[in-house]
């Protein structure tokens, strides 16, 4: 953005924050000089809109209202000082500590220019400016949600606008034209996805917003559909974790497969294919796809004693790898 | 770092100044995250402005020879703007997932500012329940936790047994503990590793055991930039061309390639850049048919000759 637009912005905010009623156009033009100086009056009201529309993005809502009797077809712009400014808010420096560990959960995540600003709006209501305190240290949590759709999905789940955008299936080429009205963004174990209800499919549906492609287009109606109770919600935590948890007996040779160690809930001497003392584990996994890839991966290092599907898996696995028929 | 609108840092500049009466021309920039040249054509730019009605009526700032900046008339910027519906939810899911890690924060504290927060949010706030956070708990690791965590808090050596993110191997390591976070939905460990001699990163779901040590910690870097890049692949590893089918097209997408091209019937084909030839045998290894070796064709031999020593344990 140029210097001399940022200019005209700043005095366009600060014009309608300081004026005590409504400005009309004319009069806002009069008192901007890019306004001023704009060849036409066509000119000048394409700018002012863009400005609006600017200030809008940013958040700031220029309120449009209608002047009095005597101009009935007039509008009136304004920036109340109440609505337009933040409320005072009681913070100790401790709280500023944490509202910035909290805001930097978004460091180089979607929010993160969001974050910034806003801890430094806290920071110019604190009584005493903040300031250093010594905050336990603690873990330091990250979102890693840089899913460029995500600001965008926050924006149509707050205002209630349905959604279009590409998805793109796992494992998929072909690119689907989707729809969604927007009811939660979850982010679970730092994967982001948004809940909704699917008018195509006349359902709950979840997309993962890293599967999104290109822009998101959002409706222009806001409040066009109501959000059902989070307990009505599709749970995606649960959707993820909710396979059944199942048993693998899994035998070792010795001193491998430190992966299946370390998640083993039992360890015992294992009968051994080559004399070499092999350990027999007991390991929990959920998905049977993904452990049977884990074990195949180490080859001779592992065999699978059951359960049976996940031993055939696992067979398969190394038949195809070794180019022999199923 | 992902830069913000420059009229957001303009209009958030002078009230920040009025709170902070000791700011520098030095402490703004490093506080807005811009050079302090960007501060002082920030501050030219601001005393340009103001409400407007025929001059004389504009914001004055002042910057004496120590570089102290001082707000004369702040005009109608005295107090912060609202905040943006990005902007509240940025604070209270922030706010939202600290309640749930483990360690230290005082939950009823957090939830008593999360409310404080959302009243002076007004509207925006609505945008706060639009987002949930939902993160690993640590089950069984919560006794590794615990003593990492208190070795990060005593300043203390802790030595780790460490299964390597790339081989099957596990290593004694000491390290200096430098901070912990948690990111991508696991948490990690950053500290001075003695024997890589070098800043390490430690996924706390692959530490087998964690023993707080007596000596001091005394980490030679103090702050590291955060990575949690697997290593795994390197722009200087070996090229390896693969095929996957479309069941494992998504190995395409969870590893940095080059050159992807999709095919009509389903299948991928990219090169990624390998730097440890075990991993790559591992992971191709493991998903069976669904990835083929094109080249180097010594690497897809090697592979199936472990398929087949495999089998022979089957048989």
């Amino acid at each position: 953005m140029s210097v001399r637009r940022n200019e005209r912005l700043l005095n366009l905010v600060q014009v309608l924050l300081s004026s005590q009623q409504p400005l009309t156009k004319a009069r806002l033009r009069d008192v901007i000089e890019d306004y001023r100086s704009s060849p036409t009056v066509v000119a000048f009201e394409r700018m002012f809109e863009r400005d609006k529309e600017t200030l809008r993005e940013m958040g700031i809502q220029v309120e449009t209202v209608s002047m009095d009797a005597w101009h009935e077809d007039e509008f009136g712009y304004r920036l109340e000082r109440s609505r337009a400014t933040l409320p005072p808010i009681e913070l100790s420096p401790q709280d500023l500590a944490i509202l910035n560990v909290a805001a930097r959960v978004w460091d180089r995540a979607a929010l993160e220019p969001a974050a910034r600003t806003a801890v430094r709006k806290l920071e110019a209501l604190a009584a005493d400016g903040g300031g250093d305190v010594g905050l336990p240290r603690l873990i330091e949590p990250h979102l890693d949600s840089s899913d460029v759709s995500f600001p965008m999905m926050v924006k149509a789940v707050s205002e209630r606008r349905l959604v279009r955008f590409k998805y793109r299936k796992p494992g998929r080429v072909d690119v689907e034209e989707r729809q969604i009205q927007p009811w939660r963004v979850v982010i679970v174990r730092g994967h982001s996805y948004v809940t909704g209800f699917d008018p195509d499919r006349n359902g709950a549906r979840v997309f993962r917003l890293s599967r999104v492609i290109g822009d998101v287009t959002v409706a222009k109606d806001a409040g066009s559909y109501q959000i059902p109770p989070a307990s009505d919600q599709v749970d995606v935590a649960s959707d993820v974790d909710g396979r059944p948890v199942r048993q693998a007996r899994v035998r070792v040779r010795p001193n491998t497969c430190h992966r299946f160690r370390l998640d083993a809930s039992e360890i015992s001497p294992g009968e051994s294919p080559d004399g070499d003392q092999w350990d027999a584990l007991v390991v929990d996994f959920q998905g049977l796809e993904s452990f049977a890839s884990l074990i195949a991966g180490f080859g001779a290092n592992a065999i699978v004693d059951g359960p049976s599907d996940l031993r055939e898996a696992v067979v398969g696995r190394l038949r195809a790898a070794a180019g022999e028929p199923a | 770092m992902i830069a913000e609108s420059e009229v957001a840092r303009l209009l958030a500049l002078v009230p920040w100044l009025l709170a902070h009466k000791d700011a520098t021309v030095t402490t703004t920039a490093r506080h807005f995250g811009v050079s302090e040249n960007q501060i002082a054509k920030d501050l030219g730019l601001l005393s340009l402005t103001g409400p407007g009605w025929e001059g004389g009526e504009l914001i004055d700032i002042a910057i004496d020879d120590a570089g102290y900046i001082s707000v004369l008339d702040p005009q109608a910027l005295s107090r912060p703007l609202a905040f943006t519906t990005d902007e509240a939810t940025a604070l209270i899911v922030g706010l939202e997932l600290l309640e749930q890690l483990p360690g230290g924060h005082d939950s009823a504290a957090l939830t008593e500012l999360s409310a404080r927060l959302q009243r002076i949010a007004g509207e925006a706030a609505g945008a706060g329940t639009s987002v949930s956070v939902v993160v690993e708990p640590l089950g069984e690791r919560a006794a590794t936790f615990a003593a990492i965590n208190s070795a990060l808090t005593n300043e203390h050596r802790v030595r780790l047994q460490y299964l390597s993110g790339t081989r099957d191997e596990v290593t004694d390591r000491d390290v200096d503990p430098m901070r912990m976070f948690n990111a991508g939905g696991h948490t990690y460990l950053q500290g001075w590793c003695h024997r890589a001699e070098s800043v390490r990163t430690f996924r706390l779901d692959r530490v087998v055991s964690a023993t707080e040590l007596e000596q001091p910690a005394d980490p030679p870097i103090q702050d590291s930039p955060i990575d949690v890049g697997s290593g795994l692949l390197r722009p200087e590893g070996e090229p390896v061309t693969l095929v996957m089918a479309s069941r494992a097209a998504w190995v395409a997408e969870a590893y940095p390639v080059t050159s992807v091209e999709r095919h009509a019937d389903g299948t991928t084909r990219a090169v990624m850049k390998v730097a440890d030839r075990d991993w790559a045998i591992r992971l191709i290894l493991g998903l069976g048919g669904d990835v083929t070796v094109v080249d180097p064709p010594d690497l897809a031999e090697a592979i199936a000759h472990r398929a087949r020593a495999a089998l022979a344990l089957y048989s």
